[in-house]
């Protein structure tokens, strides 16, 4: 019983494990490194900084909405 | 459980004159919107059109939002099961409205298969939002006095 089998199942550790193996590190190693990267890795955005974005794009608005095209291409 | 026609992502994402209505949604509701299939070329379609310059920089927002899970989410149904609950809708609704187009119905298909219970919307000139209505989906914007007329 390692230490991440005792977090995980038991599958889940054994092809974690494999993993590991397979890039030459330790477990251990490997674990440390897929954290690091995870916690590492940019928050996905929510709506909070939506508008703020789009306003920084500084597009002028379309002179027509998605409906219209629609309406205008006939579309069945 | 939230439905966006393309109408309203097209326009959460690239400003048109319907934006500043999706802003108030958004910041109202919170939502997590899904994306299925029949988004993807209406969306291309947008984009290309009105931001020809930015499309590619949109394009790839809305990837990005789609990989991060909290704006948008992929909704993943059978394209086949789509297409039959479609295929009824227009069966029955087409002698009445012969106008509806096919990918309107698609869309509607798509909000009822998933489960979804609101119909978000923009397009008042086709006759989606009120095929929505009568799928029981709760219907946004309010339909107009135009479109309620069409349900008599």
């Amino acid at each position: 019983m390692t230490l991440l089998q005792t977090r995980v199942d038991d599958q889940t550790a054994r092809k974690f494990e494999r993993a590991a193996r397979q890039r030459g590190e330790s477990t251990y190693a490997y674990l440390q490194r897929v954290v690091k990267a995870a916690a590492a890795a940019a928050e996905p955005e929510d709506w909070s900084r939506h508008w703020e974005k789009l306003e920084s794009l500084n597009l002028k608005p379309a002179a027509k909405s998605l409906a219209e095209l629609r309406a205008e291409a006939g579309e069945r | 459980m939230i439905y966006a026609d393309t109408s309203f992502i097209a326009s959460v994402y690239a400003p048109d004159v319907n934006t500043p209505a999706a802003r108030d949604f958004i910041e109202t509701h919170q939502p997590r919107l899904p994306i299925s299939f029949l988004h993807w070329p209406e969306l291309a379609k947008a984009f290309w059109t009105s931001h020809p310059e930015s499309a590619e920089n949109l394009w790839a927002w809305v990837q990005e939002d789609l990989a991060g899970r909290k704006k948008l989410y992929p909704v993943e149904l059978p394209a086949d099961v789509v297409a039959r609950r479609a295929t009824g809708l227009i069966i029955n609704f087409c002698p009445r409205w012969k106008k509806l187009r096919s990918l309107d119905a698609q869309h509607v298909a798509t909000a009822v298969e998933g489960g979804f219970t609101n119909f978000v919307s923009f397009d008042t000139r086709s006759f989606q939002r009120l095929l929505a209505t009568t799928q029981k989906l709760k219907v946004w914007p309010p339909l107009t006095a135009a479109e309620t007329l069409h349900l008599k």
